[in-house]
């Protein structure tokens, strides 16, 4: 079955609070959607984004790849609302205690100068 | 009880676990291992007598790992092992240095390649006991000489791993582990003993791995049940413990903090002693029990007019640069006598910096030097 890139897909969702960076999502992807993000996210990792959806053939094969259930391609909108939705809960209440302890680690260490 | 204040004829081995009492030592796990069965043996009885717990354990995996535990269960800790089992431990330690664990390793060296020789002396293991772990870490690591030695730096090597919040070994052999000496035993009152220090801040606020200020390395260590959260994991952790497998910065930080502990410290943790160097010419450098006949060595050397002096090098680890740089500065030439291969000659000809001739005076198969093998060597390099 051939599928027209990018017709239906909504997002291409990776969890912060689960992808380890290992991009084996990259690497199985055919059609070469994704790109690894420049930033790093509170948990140390840079999270593969997919920048090219226009090219995704909704084939999951990177849902499939993904050791850590990490990645969702999301075809429905009610989907993307609820995913949407449990992925902000979860970082919210931790953004400030990531930037507290950003404070805390350039004020308090002191062992790097010589 | 601790051993009464006065004097004892003592094994080296017997002398660790009389040390390790007066120190605080409450808890061994072990597994017995010519030459250091004593040790676990005399461990087996007494520690009871105080009010402590000895664990035999299935293997030297499960103990290096048993001590770990319960020194985060915020008792002072120790085990006991020679060559094979100290290989074993390697993994358990770089996970107590890691994890900032206090705790004692006693390795009573004899022969290898593994199973080895296993009731005869070396000091094979002077590399391992430094590098023998993988990653950046630094070691503290001492070598006793007499079975009075044993007995002091069993009580020090607990000091400094409290001090210091890292493991730290002891390099005995089997002749110091076997040999019978009288032990002067002074009051307690007169024994240093350090005791671990415990967070003085309430859990809310308690950051286990930043040190509140500089010069200060360590933090205080809180026990398991305190009420601090501490995460207690051999992944690379932040300055809060948390897991940071790919976090570069934070792993620079915390893997610099683990090497300039103990490294910047050097000063503080270096001891040695000095034989007749003064107006030395030739200068052995040895430690452990090749400098038992090393001395021999030097005095006879002195009686035929050679200029001869020793260093005895009592902390192996961290490497004493400056004092071995000044020795270097001095005199024309260094014999290295060690009962391994040539392995601390290196770190003595790297310290040295072509200041002095330095010759390696190796012994292997589990003999100790001869006294008169040292004064020829000796006699070699002072023509
Ligand atoms: S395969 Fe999963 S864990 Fe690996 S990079 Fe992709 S989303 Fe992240
Ligand atoms: S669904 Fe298929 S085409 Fe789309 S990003 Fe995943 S692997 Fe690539």
């Amino acid at each position: 079955m051939y599928m027209k890139p990018g017709v239906g897909v909504k997002d291409i969702i990776v969890s912060d609070k689960l992808c380890k960076g290992c991009y084996l999502c990259i690497w199985a992807c055919p059609w070469d959607v994704f790109e690894i993000s420049k930033e790093r996210n509170w948990r140390g990792v840079k999270k593969p984004v997919a920048v090219r959806l226009d090219q995704c053939r909704r084939c999951r094969l990177c849902e499939f790849y993904c050791p850590d259930f990490a990645i969702q391609v999301i075809i429905d909108e009610e989907e993307e609302k609820m995913l949407k939705e449990v992925e902000e809960k979860y970082e919210k209440p931790w953004l400030p205690r990531v930037e507290e302890r950003d404070r805390i680690v350039k004020e308090g260490v002191w062992w790097l100068e010589d | 009880m601790s051993l009464e204040p006065g004097v004892h004829l003592m094994q080296g081995d017997e002398a660790v676990v009389e040390g390790a009492i007066i120190a605080g030592c409450r808890f061994f796990a072990g597994y017995p291992i010519t030459p250091a069965t004593e040790i676990a043996e005399r461990m087996s009885y007494r520690l009871p007598q105080v009010g402590g717990i000895f664990i035999q354990m299935e293997d030297e995996l499960g103990s290096i790992l048993a001590v770990i535990g319960a020194s985060w269960g915020g008792r002072k800790s120790m085990t006991a092992t020679s060559g094979p089992g100290f290989s074993l431990m390697q993994e358990g330690l770089g996970y107590a240095i890691i994890t900032e664990t206090p705790l004692v390793l006693v390795n009573v060296q004899r022969g290898g390649p593994s199973t080895g020789l296993v009731t005869l002396p070396s000091q094979g293991d002077v590399m391992q006991a430094r590098w023998g772990s993988h990653g950046d870490y630094a070691s503290i690591v001492l070598a006793p000489s007499s079975v009075q030695e044993v007995f002091d730096l069993t009580i020090k090597a607990f000091n400094l791993s409290e001090t210091y919040r890292n493991p730290v070994i002891i390099l005995a052999d089997e002749v110091i582990a076997h040999v019978r000496e009288p032990v002067k035993v002074p009051p307690l009152e007169e024994i240093e003993v350090v005791e671990r220090k415990k967070p003085d801040v309430p859990p809310e606020q308690y950051i286990p791995y930043l040190p509140k200020k500089p010069g200060e390395w360590v933090t205080p260590m809180p026990a398991f049940g305190d009420g601090y959260n501490v995460l207690v994991e051999s992944v690379m952790h932040d300055e809060f413990g948390h897991r940071i497998g790919t976090d570069h910065a934070a792993a620079n930080r915390t893997i610099r903090r683990l090497w300039y502990k103990i490294e910047k410290n050097v000063d503080k943790i270096s001891m040695y002693e000095e034989y007749m160097l003064d107006d030395a010419e030739v200068a052995v450098i040895s430690y452990g029990s090749s400098a038992r006949t090393s001395l021999r060595a030097v005095r006879e050397a002195r009686k035929l007019g050679i200029k001869a002096g020793m260093l005895k090098l009592i902390t192996l680890w961290p490497f004493y640069d400056k004092k071995v740089q000044e020795v270097a500065s001095q005199v024309k030439a260094i014999v290295v006598p060690e009962m391994n291969m040539g392995k601390m000659v290196r770190e003595v000809e790297r310290a040295s910096k072509g200041m002095a001739e330095v010759m390696s005076l190796t012994k292997v198969g589990g003999l100790l030097h001869h006294p008169d093998e040292v004064l020829a060597a000796i006699k070699r390099v002072a023509r």
